[in-house]
């Protein structure tokens, strides 16, 4: 995505998805061939097609952490080298595969790789020395050709927008039994020291209707307002169409708030209490990560804004990261979500005063 | 003689000219003298040559830090894997207790095999080490 989207080379070479399931199966086949060659295990039918077609290792079916310690003691036991691998494969017919892994140890000979930003391609060692870094300045340096973009195109797996309308459609419905926006026209400043505005983004359930962790929209809406009444304060929600910027959701509902204090809501979860007397950014508390971020947490935040509204410092709440890398996992699909939001938006639009019903699921 | 850049990648212009331990150039390695058993381990590991012609290499394209390593590298690839992996534990932070014993470490390298340039990087470590107080006990 990253080389489609920034053409940004990485050296990778998308396939079509059939020449990939042909290449795995073929790949698995050597080196079934190499295990059962070498006596050192017997892959079954069922190990071999789970991994053909996993997604991750929750999906396959292979040997087992203690399997695998055993095969790595006969290795060390009976010393086989990379040499006993490359004829095990040619024994069973695997020639292509023994030639290339014999290329492969053959580099280490010579240790050309050992230059600066090596790599090889088409069994031909490449690096700074013999293909050195030509960039002077924008329009200098390596340039993507016609028929590298091309290829760089044809990535595989594609998510796009539809897509992710199609996915948010499935819950539409659903979503329509539980909750109820209505559009009840420009928003007004509240009054009242105990009117907290939920500022909610352009396509919340409008267009998107769980959050990335997968909780409903009515779902999240409930834990917050039913916090912020649990401690004697009145919610209001507003769409805002002018920004679908969490930061900007909140100021601007803090702004609209009787007590000064907003919460922005974006549909994909994303989470934030503004002041506002504050600068942008400058908020309150964030919630950051929408994929790790529950409902509990969101009842949380309700009632810190709650707190502050009456003045008090609540301990900010916390949503635990055990280290997880999102970022990669959930990059394209947040992307999409985003494009969705802000293709809703327009320069200077007023913020409408919506009006929740809370229908609950009905059978 | 001195290799230039115009030698690179060795592998592909000179694959007569790269040769293992026991003699064997890149272009007698094939699949068939594998199978024929006239391969051995021992042919396809790097020599302190091919390390050195590296170091002339990457010295002509204007990088002389990675010529010292690979310099350094070339000395190395006698010393057994054991010692190596001992002095590699003893150069992270808070392993060696005092600068005696990276000294010490440097004086077999020089002593045993002869590895003068790899002894003077440790040695350099050693006083490096004392300056920053990467020998006091972290664990």
């Amino acid at each position: 995505m990253l080389q489609r989207d920034f053409e940004a080379d990485g050296g990778l070479t998308p396939l079509p998805e059939e020449r990939a399931l042909d290449l795995r199966m073929q790949a698995i086949a050597a080196v079934s061939a190499v295990f059962e060659e070498l006596e050192l295990a017997q892959p079954t039918t069922e190990m071999k097609q789970s991994v053909a077609v996993a997604s991750g290792s929750d999906e396959t079916r292979s040997f087992s952490p203690r399997d695998v310690s055993f095969i790595s003691e006969a290795i060390k036991d009976r010393g086989i080298s990379v040499i006993d691998v490359i004829k095990a494969l040619a024994r069973r017919g695997f020639r292509e595969e023994a030639e290339n892994l014999l290329n492969v140890v053959k580099l280490r000979v010579s240790g050309d790789y050992l230059q600066t930003s090596a790599m090889i391609r088409d069994g031909k060692v490449i690096s700074a020395v013999n293909d050195p870094n030509t960039y002077l300045g924008p329009g200098t340096g390596y340039r993507v050709t016609e028929e590298r973009r091309q290829q760089l195109n044809a990535i595989r797996d594609v998510l796009d927008q539809k897509e992710v309308l199609r996915s948010e459609a499935m819950h539409e419905k659903e979503e329509a039994r539980r909750i109820r926006y209505r559009s009840l026209g420009a928003a007004l400043p509240g009054t009242a020291p105990g009117d907290i505005v939920i500022g909610i983004s352009p396509a919340f359930g409008l267009k998107l209707f769980q959050t990335t962790a997968g909780h409903r929209l009515s779902d999240v809406l409930h834990e917050i307002m039913s916090a912020i009444r649990a401690r004697g304060l009145t919610p209001r929600v507003v769409r805002f169409l002018h920004t679908a910027d969490t930061s900007f959701l909140g100021l601007s509902a803090a702004r609209l708030a009787g007590s000064g204090i907003g919460i922005g809501l974006q549909a994909k979860g994303t989470a934030v209490i503004h002041s506002k007397d504050r600068l942008p950014h400058n908020n309150l508390e964030l919630f950051s990560n929408a994929p790790i971020t529950q409902l509990a947490h969101y009842r949380g935040l309700g009632a810190n804004a709650a707190a502050y509204a009456l003045g008090e410092m609540p301990e900010p709440v916390v949503v635990p990261q055990r280290g997880e890398a999102m970022g990669s996992r959930y990059h394209a699909r947040v992307a999409l979500i985003y494009a969705i939001e802000t293709g809703l938006t327009a320069e200077g639009a007023a913020p409408e005063e919506i009006e929740v019903t809370l229908t609950g699921a009905k059978p | 003689m001195t290799l230039s850049r115009s030698d690179y990648p060795l592998a592909e212009t000179q694959p007569e000219r790269i040769r293992g331990k026991r003699g064997l150039c890149l272009t007698d390695i094939t699949l068939d003298a594998v199978m024929a058993g006239d391969v051995t381990m021992e042919d396809l590991r790097i020599t302190p040559q091919a390390l050195r012609a590296q170091a002339d290499i990457a010295r002509d394209a204007g990088r002389p830090t990675l010529a010292l390593n690979f310099e350094r590298a070339a000395e190395l690839v006698d010393v057994p894997q054991d010692f190596i992996m001992q002095v590699y534990e003893l150069l992270r932070p808070g392993r060696a207790r005092s600068r005696a014993q990276l000294l010490d470490a440097a004086a077999t390298l020089r002593r045993d095999y002869g590895a003068g340039r790899m002894a003077a990087f440790v040695e350099e470590a050693a006083y490096a080490y004392e300056d920053r107080g990467l020998f006091t006990y972290r664990f």
